[in-house]
This record gives C-alpha cells, structure tokens and sequence, in this order.
C-alpha cells in the first residue's frame, strides 16, 4: 500500500497526481512499469472513451445506438468462441489477435443472425433484434460456464472490472483506441457523405454496405476493448453520452467529436478522482466506470437543463 | 442427491417453487405479447437493467426486493420519458441512455454492497441470471399472487388491452380511462420484468418475454389464441430450462450451478426456431413450398395453352400433362381443353378489361394479362364478364372462348 503514490489522497490531490504521472509517462520520463492501479485505471478509461466516441458518433446521429446494445450482448458469444479456438492453436486469448477475432466473430453473428429473422423468417425488427441478443448472450453464458468452469466471467461482463486490468491490457486498450482513430482519421469525409446522402454516396462509387460492415466491426472491435474494465452495459454509456454531451454545443461532426474527446476526458479524471476519495475517506472502493458514467450523465442533464434554457431548444437531428 | 422430473412436481421443496415458476412464466408471456404488438420489445430490456438497482436496495434495506425493483423500473420509464421530452431524444437513444445509466447506478452500489453487506451482493447476483428452483417461500407466495392477479387482469379486461394496443385512439375517444390503464400496464410489465428475472435474470428476462409472442405469433393472427399459445409455450420453456439445470450438471457430473435463465431462453429460442421454419401458416418451409407450387402450376398452365394453340411442348411437360390425364399422344384430352379454353377466356377478358376500362395500351395489356390468367379464379371471372357485358371480342378483335365447366 505505501508502493502506491496515491494512498491516503483526496479528490484535488489525485487530480493532480495523475495528470503529473500521465505526463511522465507520455513523455516517457516515467515506465511503463511504475503504473500504479489509478493510472491504469485512468488510462484505461481514456483509451476505451475516446474509442467509444470516436465510434459512437455515427451510430448517435444514425439512430441506430441499439445496435451497441446488440453487440453488446453478442460479444460475450464472440469472446468465448474466440478463446476456444486459440487456445486449441495454443494462442492466447488475450491479445490483439483475439480481440480482432472476437470483434469479427461478434459482428458477423449479430449481423447475419438479425437479418435471417428480419429478412427470411420476417419477423418484425425490433423483436428480432431483442430475441437475437438475448438468445445469443444466453448461449454465450452457457459456453463460458461449461467450457471455462467460471460463471463469474458473465458477471464481470455485466459490472467490468477496472482493478483487474493491468499494462498489458492497457495496450490493447490503446491498440483498439488506435484502430478507431485510424479508421476515422482515413475514411471520415466518406462516412460522413454515406451518412447524409447515401444515394450521392454510392453514385459517386462509394461501397456503403461494406462501410457499414466496417462501422459493426469497429463497434464491435471497441466493446471487446472495454469489455473486461468497463463492462458490456456501461459502455453504451460511453457510446453515447459524450456525444449527445458534445452534441449540445453545437450540431457539427468534428467538432462533436473533439468535445466528446475532452468530456470522456475529464470523466475519466474526475471518476478515478472519486473512486480514491472514496476510498480514503470511507475505506470503501466504488466502480470507477460505472462513476465515470453516473458523472457523465449528470453533466448531460445539467448542460442541457442550463444550455436548453440559454439558447433555446437546440435541434436534435 | 439426484433429482428426477417427477421430483418438481412432487418434492415439497420443489414443488412450490415450480407451481410459482409456473405462473410467473405465463404473466411474462402475456405482458411479452402485448409488448410485441405495440412493437415495444426493447422496452422491457430496458426497464429490466433499471429494476437491478431496486433489488438491491431492496435487499439492503426492506427485504422487499421486488417491490423495491418494480418500483426503480417504473423510475427507469419515468426517466424515458424525461429524456424523449425535455431531451428530445430518439427513441433509440434514450432508450439506450436509460438503460446503461440505471445500471451503472446499479454497479455503484453493487460495489459498495460487496463490501459491507456480501450476503445481499450475492443475493442480487441470483437477479442477473436467474435461479428459479431456489426460491425462498415469501418469494413462491408472493410470485405466484401477483402473477395470478395480473394474468386475471389480463383475462377479464382482454378487452381493454386489445383497444390499448390495436387502437389507442379510438380507445381514448371512449372516454374510457385511458391514462389509468397505460399506466396499469407499466405497472405490471415492470412487476413482470422484476418476478420475471428471478428465473430469468435481467439480461435475458426481456428474450423471455418476446420469444414466446415470436412463437405464438407464427401459428395464428388472432390476438387472443396468440396469448394462449405464447403462455402455454413460455410456461413449458420455463420448466424445461428449470429442469436442465439442475440435470445437467448432474449428468456431467460436474459441480457448479447452472444459471436458469441462459437455458429457459435456449429452449424458448430452439422451439420458436423451429416454429419459424415449419408453422403452418408463415413458416419458412411453407413459403418455399408455397413458391414452387404456383410456379409448378404457372408451367402447366403455359403448357396447357400451348398445346391448345397446337404449339409444341417439352418431353418432360408432355409427361406430366399426360401423367395429370390432360393430353394424349399431343391431342388435348377433354379435361385439358377445358382448363385451357377456360384459361384463354380469362386472359383474353382481362386484356379487355385493362384497354377498355382503365385505358392501358401496347404490349403491356399483353405481358399482364399473362400473369394475371394465373391468379384469377372463377368468382372474378363472373365479375369480369357481367362487368364488361358479356364480351365476346378482345381488344386484338379475336374470339373470346366461352367458359366450359
């Protein structure tokens, strides 16, 4: 305990500290090393943060954040078929090879399972989609206590687990974070015209439906990246929020998405910055995730109870 | 210990939390099937996370658990309905933000009761996935008394629950009280969804309400047989899933528990599967076979007309008309030159029908009337003909044949 430099801290005292330690640690003063849990923490929910904004955004102003909450569940499916099938190659399962391939698996199966119900047995969507996930979140949980002995892997995936994660995770955290910055850095103009006028999009040869495929998988791709520290329901959470949050200053794509950058920042300080106050002054510990996405939705409702009422109601495409 | 069937039914222990499973099971599918008509499956998903924090507390502090749940799910729809109007958020959106944010305040909690109280945190934890076959007497006594209520509700007001559904306006204009009954109705879906998780848990509670309404829904188009069947489908589930719980781990001789809730959802959903494929009405299967049938009796038919007009034919359609006693030897039989002479009439009066009343010209009238000569049948051909005063020349001036029956 006396390793840890933030024991026995309060609130502004480990906002402080952590913003010092992170520095080092960006300008390498610091090694990897030295990461205490709080920085980890701190770090990790950066990382899945600015991945959840990054592909969250589309998905906010396309209407289609259901579709998080389907993968959501699926992912459970993903992660332990994927884990079965590297650990008979004698891989892994926990690596960037198999976060890739469950986000893949994830978003395949969700994928064509909804659409054989919608589009083949022609059931109405909505209720395709909820018998869907449950089914295959069921079939998950069943194959992760059967195969792995561990009923807790479906309660962790439900609350996450910021203590458990430690650096290696961190760089697969950072790894997705990378992906999605990538992917949006490459095809955003491109996004954003197959968003707003997918007939000019596909006039001007754009491959819209593979665009989506690539959009699921990302998505996909991101909840495995948050899965064990923030859990499979919270994340929707960091999908959204920041972004209705950044939405509010305005109804402009970049600039949603750098506020939403800066929120799921400061959310991530402040919660972690909770959690260890807590700590000290309660001998309590808290979910730092699921603080970082109580704060977050009270920043929504109160910016938007004050900002609502300033400039009027702001129109929410 | 080794259980069998009968043990559920008989056990003094286990019977009682079967008869409750039971009932439980046929109140979700009920509330699932109204749910599924107003195409507000996502709800219950929804609502369900939302009752997590109130079981909690509920533990915590009353004893209560799912009074307190149903009470914080009725929160989680009055904070849906805060975010879709002073918010103006979609649907989709609100529904989601609702979701996460309840249960993160679920999580929040749930990580201090791990703390102080583990005996609660791991009571709440039978919520997330469901135990059905362990449930204490105050739970099969209260369980089963709400669950009958409400389905007697159902029952006796069905009715009322129609109109709400299929016609909410013309509801609203019987001044019947329309606003006391949708918020009953909430009532009792977040009653549902919390009895619901017990054997359920809240991930999957709401897959247990929809499922049975996606089954029943295959097989009829009745609102009422629709109701039935998903009760009885949902109650059977429930048992089977109830059942293998406790039979598997017993067969693979393995020693950890099984949660209910992931098997009663993977009966339900084998079962509706195979209701999807082979329900008698809309089935997957039926359709297919629906298809190939018409297409059979489209290339008869073309055959038929054929021959009449002393065309040739393929070998292997010659067999079949002469297998179905039509023609012989390329000569129609008498059988097969009504149907064809018959045929002929229709397209003939339909070609008719498109010049002379709604005015289509040129090759269409044609290319129509082919597919229409299928399709019409005797009654519309008595309609047609009085329609048009008995015609006797197309608009090409050929001969319309008379009908032969």
């Amino acid at each position: 305990m006396d390793s840890n430099p933030f024991w026995n801290k309060d609130f502004f005292q480990t906002v402080v500290l952590l913003l010092k330690r992170a520095l080092l640690w960006v300008t390498g003063y610091m090694p990897t090393d030295c990461l205490v849990e709080d920085d980890v923490a701190f770090l990790a929910l950066i990382g899945v943060g600015i991945s959840s904004v990054f592909s969250g955004l589309f998905l906010v102003v396309k209407r289609k954040t259901l579709v998080v909450n389907a993968l959501s569940h699926t992912i459970l499916l993903g992660i332990v078929v994927a884990a079965l099938f590297l650990v008979a190659q004698k891989m892994s399962p926990f690596s960037s090879v198999g976060f890739i391939l469950a986000a893949f698996l994830t978003s395949f199966i969700t994928m064509t399972s909804t659409n054989i119900l919608v589009k083949i047995f022609r059931v109405q969507p909505e209720a395709a989609v909820g018998f869907m996930f449950t089914t295959l979140f069921a079939i998950g949980v069943l194959f992760s206590t059967l195969f792995f002995r561990n009923t807790h892997l479906g309660v962790e995936a439900i609350f996450g687990n910021l203590d458990a994660i430690d650096q290696k995770d961190l760089s697969e955290i950072f790894f997705v974070a990378g992906l999605n910055f990538l992917w949006m850095f490459l095809y955003f103009g491109r996004l954003r015209v197959t968003l707003f006028d997918s007939a000019f999009a596909k006039v001007m040869g754009q491959k819209t439906l593979l665009l989506d495929a690539i959009m699921l998988f990302m998505t996909a791709l991101t909840i495995v990246g948050g899965f064990q520290s923030v859990g499979v329901v919270i994340i929707m959470a960091f999908f959204t929020l920041p972004v209705l949050i950044a939405r509010l200053f305005g109804p402009f794509l970049k600039r949603i998405l750098l506020i939403g950058s800066c929120v799921t920042f400061v959310s991530a300080l402040v919660s972690v910055a909770i959690a260890r106050d807590i700590l000290t002054y309660y001998a309590t510990s808290v979910s730092t995730s699921a603080v970082a996405a109580l704060f977050l939705f009270f920043c929504y409702i109160v910016l938007g109870l004050t900002y609502f009422k300033k400039v009027g109601k702001l129109e929410h495409s | 210990m080794g259980f069998t069937l009968s043990d559920f039914f008989l056990h003094p222990v286990l019977q009682a939390s079967t008869f409750a499973t039971l009932l439980l099971s046929i109140f979700c599918s009920l509330i699932g099937c109204v749910l599924f008509v107003r195409r507000k499956a996502l709800l219950a998903e929804t609502l369900s996370h939302a009752a997590y924090i109130g079981v909690l507390l509920g533990l915590l502090f009353l004893g209560l658990d799912f009074l307190a749940g149903a009470f914080s799910s009725l929160f989680g729809v009055a904070l849906l309905r805060f975010l879709e109007k002073r918010f103006r958020l979609s649907q989709d959106v609100a529904l989601s933000v609702t979701l996460s944010v309840s249960l993160a305040l679920g999580t929040f909690f749930a990580s201090i009761t791990q703390f102080y109280c583990p005996i609660a945190y791991k009571q709440s934890l039978i919520f997330l996935y469901g135990q059905a076959a362990t449930m204490l007497n105050v739970h099969v006594l209260y369980f089963s008394l709400i669950s009958f209520l409400a389905i007697l509700v159902v029952v006796l007001r069905y009715r009322v629950v129609c109109w709400n559904s299929f016609d909410p306006l013309f509801f609203r204009a019987q001044k019947y009280r329309f606003q006391l009954f949708e918020v009953l109705l909430f009532i009792l879906l977040s009653f549902a969804v919390v009895i619901g998780s017990r054997a359920c848990g809240i991930m999957l509670v709401s897959g247990m309400m929809i499922a049975p309404a996606i089954f029943a829904r295959a097989f009829t188009h009745s609102f009422g047989k629709m109701l039935g069947l998903a009760s009885l489908m949902g109650a059977f589930c429930t048992l089977v899933g109830n059942f293998s719980s406790v039979w598997i781990p017993q067969t693979l001789e393995m020693e950890l528990t099984i949660p209910t809730g992931p098997l009663i959802l993977i009966a339900l959903a084998s079962i509706t599967f195979v209701s999807l494929f082979f329900s008698p009405k809309e089935g997957f299967v039926i359709r297919i076979v629906r298809a190939l049938r018409f297409s059979l009796k489209i290339q008869i038919e073309n055959a038929l007309k054929d021959l009449y007009k002393k065309r040739k034919i393929r070998t292997t359609m010659a067999c079949l008309l002469s297998f179905l006693g039509m023609q012989k030897g390329g000569v129609l039989t008498k059988k097969g030159e009504q149907k064809a002479q018959n045929l002929i009439r229709l397209h003939r009066l339909w070609e008719l029908y498109l010049s002379r009343e709604l005015g289509v010209t040129g090759s269409r009238i044609h290319e129509s009337a082919e597919e229409m000569e299928h399709i019409l049948d005797h009654e519309m051909e008595e309609r047609l003909t009085k329609y048009l005063n008995n015609p006797t020349h197309d608009p090409h001036n050929t001969e319309i044949p008379k009908r032969i029956d």
